[in-house]
Parts: structure tokens; sequence; C-alpha cells
């Protein structure tokens, strides 16, 4: 399996430096010879989707569009048997997917947009496809101002999945205020009182298991995987208490769980009834850090070296591709390509140009390419417009980004 | 096999009511946990010739839920199964305690629409004995049944509603635990409302002379009489809307229904006056004097239930609502005649008709009247002087406390008496259902 880490060894090397070649050949044969370049590995792809749906054991995978924001990614991969729906970011491009023929597509966070809410109020197709995601009274009271009369929307609730071992201590992301199944039921009375509001799911985030590497040796890493087991038993109470509680009022539709990083404990709750992942089928930077998976890394930014600082320090055209989350060192781009650059200690990778250094920066010439994973979800399609589709020695297809298509939703 | 928390049930395997007013030793005990169980223990019962009851809260002063054969206990089954919001009607597991009630309505928005003064009930308890609480546009717990299931000792569950084996349905509303097992009952429940609550102290004759008129204006009344004394403690509970604000009971206040009928205090001046009863009289007159006018306000199923921490024994029948002055009158001339002198206050309630067949307000408004004995005093002979009264106005006993009744008497004062009969007979032939005290009440 090839590896981007410097631990890779002999064979994995010469393994990887024959991909590289061929991506270079590939990008030349169809006249690519633009940087930025953006290369989505199909085969690695492929394998990455395969292994989510072994480990999601028979659930089917809800796919996150904000990991990918590539139209045609999210198509490609909903035609695979094991995946089905979409989860969305917001409501302006849930409704897009659905005019474009995404029949189902549930919007992972809440919206108060109002003239987004009138949109999806009128939109035909889009009621029928799209779900809001709601966890406070406010904003079914927003949606009844945006579009008031609105004919039946559909509905899920998000609840909290935080951990909290003692008082006063929260691990994972601050989102739902709904953290019990009277919490949750409370909420689903005030959507079942408006007649024109469909309960159809619920949703809940472990982040701290599903987006925490836990493969760390050491102190650190035996920490994780305990916090990791210790949240997991906890959301698996809370979610079947909740799911429980909305069973006396609707029968939902789906119950959704968990993230690329959860799929094992996720999916073995009986009360969940799909799961969801996007960043396991590109395998970015920060999905290196896992123990019980490792998906290949799929999707590439190719930078021009531009400048020669010093006999080893190379400088390529762009670079700061940096991810959301609390900044720090893991929300860089990892230079994939060759083997053993590093940014300047001092200098980190800047929004026009990046010094890199390293031995193999002696052998790279002006005008060659470095290759980049990103650190985290859809930084690439962000700043690319189009994503060179390679498979086996060739570049097959040429997908759009969501910026190409002239959607900055976020 | 390890005893299960069967309630009454103690380690040696003997079963006792609250009360201690009843006793058995049942062969066998069980807290299935679903209703393949319950099918699989009731069949065997049946099978064998033997019998099977199941206790809820063991909080009936009859023997209603003794049995030599199989003791079940449905506390597993609680919870709310399903809520039906454009009725309000829940569906609760039917081994749901009262207790829980309030807690498990309240993310719904849901209470219960009326209750009577505790909460240890099962629900299935509650309506087997048409157990109620106070309120002429009430009904007791039974009245509110919507639907249910139950398992017959065929081994069968059957769903039942006004529409669904609707004789079936009537006869197990109030079913004194004689049909089957019931796994499942749905309530019409109401909004959550608050309840205003004043006690006060005022001359008996004057509470008597009003109660009929008064119990149409108030929500909720009920009134105390402590023996031997002219006073009545005048319980008014007025129905506020959710978003009153709340002004609780301070701790150290609890009065009439908690510290003075219920617990600890009151124990200390029954012990005296079982001891030497000649102190009762003054001591009354004490305690009805030391009443003062209070009122709060607080969430409805807080008001409606108060602690009763002393054990008694309890009598209670209803007559028709307009006789009730007569009958009181009767009942107090009897009481103060009556060689034992009586500590424990009457209670006085009243509650709408309901359509039940058993129900004690079947097709009659009806007032009830309560009486009590400290569980250390004998209360025999007092008991047959209060029934004789009860029985010369029609009274109808409280299927949950003592009385002596049988099945001519009973069939007298019930006009749908043998319709239940037969529906009972067509569901248990064999009789797994009965017990000593059913087979009395019921001339079976
Ligand atoms: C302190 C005290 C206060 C009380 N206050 C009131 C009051 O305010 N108002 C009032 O009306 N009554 C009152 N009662 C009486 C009481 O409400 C009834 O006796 C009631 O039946 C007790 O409920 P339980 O769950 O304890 O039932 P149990 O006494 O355990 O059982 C009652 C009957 O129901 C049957 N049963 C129970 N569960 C099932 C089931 N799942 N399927 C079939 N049959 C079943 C039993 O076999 C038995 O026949 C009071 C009693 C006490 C001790």
């Amino acid at each position: 399996m090839f590896n981007a880490k410097p631990t890779a060894n002999r064979a994995g090397e010469l393994a990887a430096d024959a991909r590289f070649a061929a991506y270079d050949e590939a990008l030349a044969e169809a006249n690519l010879v633009s940087r930025p370049v953006g290369l989505l590995d199909l085969e690695h792809f492929e394998a990455n989707a395969k292994d989510l749906v072994q480990r999601a054991t028979g659930k089917p995978i809800r796919v996150a569009s904000k990991s990918l924001r590539i139209r045609r990614a999210l198509e490609h991969t909903l035609g695979k048997p094991g995946f089905s729906g979409v989860l969305a970011f917001t409501v302006p491009e849930a409704i897009w997917l659905a005019e474009s023929g995404i029949g189902d597509v549930v919007v992972g966070y809440p919206c108060a947009d109002a003239s987004a809410l009138q949109a999806l109020a009128s939109s035909d197709v889009a009621r029928e496809a799209v779900t809001l995601m709601v966890d406070d009274i406010e904003q079914l009271d927003l949606l009844e101002r945006a579009a008031p009369g609105h004919p039946p929307v559909r509905v899920a609730i998000d609840m909290d999945a935080s951990y909290r071992p003692v008082r006063g201590v929260t691990i994972g992301a601050a989102r739902s205020p709904l953290r019990s199944a009277a919490d949750v039921t409370k909420l689903a009375v005030q959507i079942l009182r408006r007649k024109n509001l469909r309960l159809v799911g619920l949703m809940a985030y472990e982040g701290q298991i599903a987006g925490v590497g836990n493969g760390e040796a050491g102190a650190k890493g035996t920490a994780v995987r305990a916090m990791q087991r210790a949240s997991a038993a906890d959301i698996r109470t809370r979610r079947a208490e909740a799911v429980a509680a909305l069973e006396t009022l609707v029968d939902l539709e789906f119950v959704n769980g968990g993230g690329t990083g959860s799929l094992e404990s996720t999916t073995r709750e009986s009360a969940v009834t799909e799961v969801a992942a996007g960043s396991g089928l590109v395998g970015p930077g920060l999905f290196d850090g896992y123990r019980h998976f490792r998906p290949k890394p799929a999707l590439y930014f190719g930078l021009n070296v531009v400048r020669r600082p010093g006999p080893s320090t190379v400088t390529v055209l762009g670079g700061g591709w940096v991810a959301s989350g609390p900044a720090g060192q893991d929300r860089l781009p990892t230079p994939a390509w060759p083997p053993g650059l590093k940014y300047r200690g001092t200098e980190g990778p800047g929004e026009v140009q990046t010094p890199l250094v390293g031995d193999a920066a002696r052998e790279l010439a002006l005008g060659d390419t470095v290759y980049f994973r990103h650190a985290k979800a859809g930084e690439v399609a962000e700043r690319l417009e189009e994503i060179a589709v390679y498979s086996h020695g060739h570049i097959v297809d040429s997908w759009p980004t969501y910026r190409a298509e002239g959607k900055a939703f976020l | 096999m390890r005893n299960p928390r069967i309630p009454g049930l103690s380690k040696s395997g003997t079963w006792r009511n609250w009360a201690s007013s009843a006793m058995a030793t049942p062969d066998t005990v069980a807290m299935p946990r679903d209703e393949a169980e319950v099918m699989e223990l009731l069949g065997a019962a049946n099978d064998t010739g033997s019998t099977l009851k199941v206790v809820g809260g063991a909080h009936s002063f009859t023997p209603l839920a003794a049995t030599s054969g199989t003791l079940l206990s449905l506390d597993h089954f609680s919870g709310i199964i399903r809520v039906d919001l454009p009725t309000n009607q829940v569906r609760f597991r039917a081994g749901t305690r009262l207790r829980d009630i309030g807690r498990l309505l309240e993310p719904y928005g849901l209470a219960l629409a009326n209750m009577g003064d505790i909460d240890h009930q099962s629900l299935a308890g509650a309506i087997n004995t048409s157990t109620h609480g106070t309120g002429l546009a009430f009904t007791g717990f039974s009245g509110a049944v919507t639907a249910l299931r139950i398992i017959l000792p065929d081994g069968e569950a059957r769903e039942c509603s006004p529409t669904l084996n609707p004789g079936l349905f009537q006869a197990a509303r109030v079913g004194l635990g004689a049909l089957g097992v019931l796994t499942e009952i749905t309530l019409q429940c109401v909004p959550r409302f608050k309840l205003h609550a004043r006690e006060e102290p005022e001359p008996l004759a004057g509470m008597l002379e009003s109660f009929v008129d008064r119990v149409v204006l108030s929500d909720h009344l009920e009134f105390y009489w402590f023996p031997y004394t002219d006073t009545a403690l005048a319980k008014t509970n007025m129905r506020l809307p959710d978003d009153a604000p709340l002004d609780p009971v301070p701790w150290h206040g609890r009065l009439i229904s908690d510290e003075l009928v219920g617990n600890a205090a009151f124990a200390a001046l029954c012990q005296v006056g079982a001891k030497i009863p000649a102190t009762v009289p003054p001591i009354n007159k004490l305690a009805a004097k030391a009443l003062a006018v209070r009122s709060y306000t607080d969430q409805s199923e807080r008001v409606f239930v108060a602690p009763r921490r002393v054990r008694f024994r309890e009598m209670e029948y209803s007559v028709e609502l307009a006789a009730l002055p007569e009958v009181f009158a009767a009942v107090r001339t009897a009481l103060e005649s009556h060689p034992q002198k009586i500590s424990f206050p009457l209670e006085v309630r009243a509650t709408g008709a309901d359509d039940t067949w058993l129900g004690t307000a079947s097709g009659r408004q009806s007032a009830y009247i309560a009486v009590h004995r400290y569980a250390g005093e004998p209360s025999r002979e007092f008991f047959q002087a209060m029934e004789q009264v009860f029985v010369h106005y029609g009274g109808r006993p409280h299927w949950g406390k003592l009385h002596t009744r049988d099945s001519s008497y009973l069939s007298s004062v019930y006009p749908r008496f043998d319709e239940f009969l037969a529906q009972r007979d067509a569901a248990d032939p064999q009789g797994t259902m009965l017990n000593e005290h059913l087979r009395h009440i019921l001339g079976r």
C-alpha cells in the first residue's frame, strides 16, 4: 500500500515513484500542463469507497459533500452499491443538488438564511428531496417567517453527540443543544404540532471518534482510544434512547451517525440506520493518523517549482491551502512528492509561494511539479476549477468543482 | 431461582400487600421482560390448572392480587409506547408506575387529567380497581382508557377498544385482574397544567351543605373530617395553564395531606390514640384546630399526590353524589356511636359518571367516603359498622379497598355485572385468573 509518510519502505517508495511518474506522464499526455493542477486517483478513490462500504458492514453510507465539493464525484460515488444520499452543508447547495437530480439530500447543519429557506419551500423538487436539520424551536419559527404557510418540508433533528465524562468537560464539537432523549422529544413535539413539517430523521455526529486520529503511539494514543471507547458506549446509549423516544411519535426514515473515523462503532449501533462519510473517499492528510483504517491518498494538487532560493530549497507557486479547525501544523497541506520535502521552520505554505527544503529539492528543476495532499475536506475544490481524473495510466475525465460551477456555498 | 424484586414479596417467598391486609405464598414468581414470556407463563398456568395473578404496586387493601400459583410483576413493562399528538392519547406499557408518568409525559407537554392521593400504583393496577381522584368534570383512570392490550389465558393477545373486541374492552377497563394480563394501556391525556391548591379549615356543616354545588364549581374539591370535631379541611385545586408561575409548598409547611394524614407526626398521634382511646377526641380537636389556611401552585402531579408514610387500612364506598349529605350524616352518627375511637380523618371526594361497566362511578355522578384505621388498630368491627351504612345507601365498594361484598350484592349495584361475568368467563373459562377473593366477589 502506498504511503506518503517518511516511514514508507523502499518497495513502497518505488511503487510510489512509478505512480507519480505515471501521474506526470498522464497529465502531459492530456496536455494538462498548467499548474496548479488537481488530480484524483480514481483507483485509490474506488479502493477507499470499497473499504468504507466494508467498514460500514451493511449500513448505507451517506456521502458528506463538504469533503468533496465536486458534483461528479458525489454522483460517481452514489452510483456504487453501499452509498445512498448526500449529507450537504448548506441549504442552497442542497437545493442545487436536488435540482440536478440527487433525490436524497440531508442538510447536516441548521439554516437561518430566509431567502434559502424561502427557496426551499417554493421548490417542489427540493421539498421532496431535501431534509432540513434543526435543533431549536427558533429555527422552526425562522422557516415559518421566511415562507409563511409553506407546503410540507422535511426536517431532521440534530442531537449533541459530544462526550462529557465529568461535569464541565466536553469532548467533541459544540453542536446541538439537545442532549437527552427528553430534549429531542420536546423539539419533536414542536415539529409535529406544526402541520407543514415532516419529521423524518435524527442525526448525531460523534466528531470526537469520527474525526480524531487515534493512531499515535504512547500515552496520548492510548488516552485517545480509551476516550473513544467510552464515548462510543455513551453515544450508543443516548442515541438508542433518543430513537426510542422519537419512535413514540413518528416512524423515522433514518438515523444518521458517525463519520469516516467512526464507522466501526457507529454501524454496530442497532438504532443507527445509516452512517456518513466523505473524507475517507479521498484520504486527506488528517486521515493518516488512525489505527484501525488507512485510506489511500486519492486527491492531490500539483504546484510548479518556480525558484531556487538555495541549493536544498525550492519555492513552489501557491500552497497555502490551509484546512479549517484550530489553526496548527496539522491543518497544512502535506508535501507528498517527491518524498522528504518540508516547509521551512520559520515559513509555512504561503498564499502565493511556498519554500520547501530537503534533499529532494536538489533534484528539482524549475517547472517541475511538487504534489501535495490537503489536510481535511474540500480545500482543493475551493481553489481549483477542475480535477483531472486519473486511472490506469491516463487522465480519463475531468470533473468540475463546485467553484467551477459557480457555486461558492461556504 | 433468586426471587426477582416483586412488590410485596419477601426473601422467604411470602407475598404481602402494602397494608399487610393480604398475604399469600406463590409457588412461582416471575418478572417477564416481554409479551412472549407473559404468554408462556400464562399458558403454562392455564395448561396445568394452576392460577396466575399480576401484582402492580401491591397497594390494594383487598387480596385481589393474592395467589398460591404464579405471581407476576410487570415492572419491566414501563414507559411510553406511542403518543398521538392530534388526540393527546398515549399508549403506555401496563406496568408503568404512576409516579413515573409525570416525568415520562413532560417532554410531550402532556399530563394525566386527574390523579388520586398517591402515585405508587401501576397503571394496570389503577385501572383494574377503578382508582380515582376527585373532580366532577373528570373520571377515574378507567374512564380515560381508550384502548388496551390484554393477554388471555389461552396465550393470545387481544387488542381492545370501543370498536375492537368492544365487550372485552369494556370488561377489561375495570377488570379486577380477572380476565387476563394487561400489557398496554392507552390513556386520554391532556396538555400539561398547573394546579393552584388551597387548603382551608371550615365548619363541617357548611361544607356538607354546599359540597354538591361546590364540587361543580371547583375543578378538584375534597375534604377531610377529623372525627368528633365540627371542622372540615377543604382542599380545592384549581387548574391553571402551564405557564402560570410556580409557588410551591415550602418544605417545612407540608400539612394535612402529608404530615397530618400521612406521616410521622400523625403516626405519633395515632399511637397515643391507639393506646389511650379516650385521648382521641381531644387529639382530633387539637389537630383540626392546628390546621391553617394554605395555598400553593405547582405542576399538577405534584399537587395531586402526597406522600403516605403511615400504614393504614381503608374502606371506601361510592354513593350517588346527591346523597352525600345524608350518607355522611349517617356515617358520622354510626362512627361517633361506635365504641372504638377513630383517630384517622375521613376523606370525601367526587367524580363524574363514566361508561365503564364496573367502575365505581359507572353511570352515576359519585361521591366517595373513605374511612381508615391506623395499621396498629383493630379495624374489622369498625369497618363492619361503616359498611352497613354504605350498603344501606346502595354504595359501591372501591375494588382495591376493604369490603365484604359478594356477587349478589354487587350485581344489585352494578347494572352490567352479568355482562362483565359473561366476558370474564369467555376470556378465562378455566378460572386461571381467579383467586379466593375473586371467587367470592364474582360468585365463581
Ligand atoms: C396509601 C394508599 C393510597 C391510595 N389512594 C387511593 C386514591 O387516592 N384513590 C383510589 O381510587 N385508590 C387509592 N388507593 C387504592 C389503590 O389505588 C388501588 O388499590 C390500586 O389498585 C393499587 O394499584 P397497584 O398497582 O398497587 O395494584 P395491585 O394492588 O398490585 O393490583 C390491583 C389489581 O390489579 C391487578 N393487576 C395489576 N397489574 C395487572 C396487569 N398488568 N394485568 C392484569 N391485572 C393486573 C391485580 O392482579 C389486582 O387484581 C390507595 C391505596 C393505598 C395503599
